[in-house]
């Protein structure tokens, strides 16, 4: 869930523990940020966000229904006649499908600063995500601390985006134990597993 | 080239399919009868509640194992239904079960699940190659 910031963002970042990743103006930054960009590309195959396809068609209810990972032929079954038009000719929509399969597992000990709102949400399910001028699940305002918070410190990173069979192997290791240490995730998966014995 | 090594690898998945079904029904109807045996001497040895433990586990084993095999049976007539999700899905569930049933000495459903995980995986993987 992303969470909208208010009030004294700077003194707030330079306090949070990383990773997060953060969307808006940069000069709310406070501390050392990685400011990560993504290639040019575009795909019909990855997981992206309900928020993701909120953004690009307004049809994030419907991706919902689908699990990670999903093709865009998936997507097209499960909408509507008036938006499978739309969601056909979208760029912006493939290129979350193209961001959703962005690598985490460089980025776990860097707080991380983003400009593309499509890279926000494809980071959101992997770590805290923080935003100014994207509408959240719920708000957050910090107060200011004594000190000045650090000035900004940006280093420019390239996001790595995994290929659609890295991304299988990813999804496929993934919290395969988790679920059993999380009697709620289980039990919800036990329920997807019997809801998906009729397809 | 893609399309032939893809219809490979249906034809993979099919007959881990079938060796699933087949060896899963017969498989399972043993677990079935082994751990009521089990549970009645459990019961007597132990009391009721080390019954009760062991035949919540063995329901546990049993009905992930039949819905796997019930899985196999519906795809095998309409493969073009098994989705990148769900072949993920049940590739995990089908490597659960192959684990229990190497634990349990059952061998032969043991290895039918083992290749349908197997298959499974190879064949989301294929989807993917095709879908990007």
């Amino acid at each position: 869930m992303i969470v909208e910031l208010e009030g004294c963002v700077s003194s707030f970042l330079s306090a949070a523990r990383p990773p997060l990743a953060f969307y808006g103006p940069p000069n709310l930054l406070a501390g050392r940020f990685l400011h990560l960009h993504a290639g040019e590309g575009l795909s019909e195959f990855g997981a992206p966000a309900p928020e993701a396809v909120e953004y690009c068609i307004g049809a994030g209810r419907y991706a919902k229904k689908l699990d990670p990972p999903y093709t865009l032929k998936e997507l097209l079954d499960v909408l509507p006649e008036g938006l499978r038009e739309k969601a056909k000719n979208s760029v912006c929509l493939r290129r979350a499908f193209y961001l959703s399969r962005v690598d985490p597992r460089p980025l776990r000990s860097a707080k991380i600063y983003v400009d593309d709102p499509l890279l926000l949400f494809a980071l959101e399910p992997y770590m805290p995500a923080y935003a100014v001028g994207i509408q959240g699940g719920r708000k957050k305002r910090a107060e200011c601390g004594a000190d000045p918070p650090p000035p900004p410190q940006l280093a420019d990173a390239e996001a790595r985006i995994m290929s659609p069979e890295e991304f299988v192997d990813f999804l496929y290791v993934r919290d395969i134990f988790e679920p059993l240490a999380n009697p709620v995730r289980l039990l919800r998966l036990l329920w997807r597993i019997a809801r998906r014995a009729v397809f | 080239m893609a399309d032939s090594k893809k219809s490979s690898v249906l034809e993979f998945l099919k007959f881990a399919m079938a060796l699933e079904v087949a060896f899963g029904v017969v498989g399972l109807f043993w677990a079935l009868a082994l751990s009521a045996a089990v549970v009645y001497f459990f019961t007597y040895v132990l009391g009721p509640i080390g019954g009760a433990v062991f035949a919540a586990l063995s329901a546990a084993y049993i009905a992930a194992g039949y819905s796997t095999v019930f899985f196999a049976y519906r795809a095998i007539k309409r493969p073009e239904l098994v989705r990148p999700s769900t072949a993920i899905l049940w590739s995990r569930a089908a490597l659960v079960a192959a684990v229990m049933s190497a634990a349990l000495a059952d061998f032969l459903y043991g290895v039918s699940s083992a290749l349908l995980a197997l298959a499974l995986y190879l064949y989301a993987k294929e989807l993917a190659r095709s879908s990007a």
